[in-house]
């Protein structure tokens, strides 16, 4: 038996926090752009304010997304940003989906 | 989940900010007053006043994005490379302007011996290259299409004034494609407002 394993086909070795499909679209589309505000994720993704809230409130816990508040005249607007370990952490992610399918 | 996929998922969300039609409407006005501005002149308006008004619809995208799109679609800041690009837009746009100064001045002097042409030319040659960039920098094939109309407008308004020098020859050339632009960006701007009504505060930011 070879002492090194082939950990190819082993699902527990991805990202669980990425691999949920609405997380997955959140972190896909701010890997691609440098930052947007609340509004436009949930429109690009689809999902309900709530959802998208929840989902990000565990991005953000994890440390992949940074939440900034800002005031755009008198109106309140939340920033999101992929963080450098959220940008690592899908480029990770990425790999080892490659790798699986490989 | 590959690159491409990546690169396309970008594209998508760079071309959502089209959807409200307001580069389309911004181009068929600027096509309408570049229309009218020959009728304006041979009733005594002066083209100083004229050719400034074709700034005016860039008030247009400022406001209509301000008040209209990001309170609908939300705001979006693109990667280094559209930021950079766009920042080289806007330097090469200052420069042209800068040195547009030169034949304006000879224009208002008079011209070259008496005819002001060559001045016209050259203001339209250090216009192109700025509108080639932005064109570019738009990346969207309806603007690559107006942009290519626009340029068609222009040879045919010339061919046109080889056959007639009426003033109205440029409402033919120019006007009817501006028209035909603006409506569908009403169109656009129309069926945007009805897919992206505007969102309660709630709705639109972590609480």
């Amino acid at each position: 038996m070879s002492a090194k394993r082939d950990t190819k086909f082993l699902v527990p070795e991805v990202d669980k926090l990425i691999h949920e499909p609405a997380r997955f679209s959140i972190m896909a589309l701010l890997s691609v752009i440098e930052r947007a505000d609340f509004l436009f994720v949930k429109n690009q993704t689809g999902l309900t304010p709530g959802n998208l809230s929840s989902h990000l409130t565990k991005l953000e816990t994890a440390g992949y997304v940074e939440i900034t508040k800002e005031f755009v005249g008198k109106m309140p607007k939340t920033f999101l940003k992929l963080s450098k370990k959220g940008r690592s952490a899908f480029d990770d992610y990425r790999t080892q989906m490659k790798r699986m399918f490989k | 989940m590959n690159d491409i996929n990546l690169k396309e998922l970008e594209r998508r969300a760079y071309r959502s900010t089209f959807e409200d039609g307001i580069y389309d409407l911004y181009f068929g006005l600027f096509l309408l007053i570049l229309a009218w501005i020959p009728v304006l002149e041979s009733i005594g308006v002066s083209r100083f006043i004229g050719y400034p008004l074709l700034a005016s619809p860039l008030f247009l995208i400022w406001a209509g994005k301000r008040y209209i799109t990001i309170p609908r679609l939300g705001a979006v800041e693109f990667g280094e490379g559209r930021k950079k690009y766009k920042h080289i837009v806007r330097l090469v746009g200052i420069i042209a302007l800068a040195l547009m100064m030169g034949p304006i001045f000879i224009i208002a002097k008079g011209g070259f011996g008496g005819s002001d042409t060559i001045p016209w030319i050259m203001i339209a040659l250090m216009g192109l290259p700025v509108f080639i960039l932005a064109v570019i920098y738009a990346n969207h094939p309806r603007i690559y299409i107006y942009a290519a109309a626009m340029l068609f407008c222009i040879v045919e308004n010339e061919f046109l004034l080889g056959l007639s020098d009426s003033p109205f020859i440029s409402l033919l050339s120019f006007g009817i494609v501006g028209i035909v632009i603006f409506i569908f960006g009403l169109a656009l701007l129309i069926q945007f407002l009805k897919k992206y009504p505007k969102e309660s505060a709630e709705a639109t930011h972590v609480g």
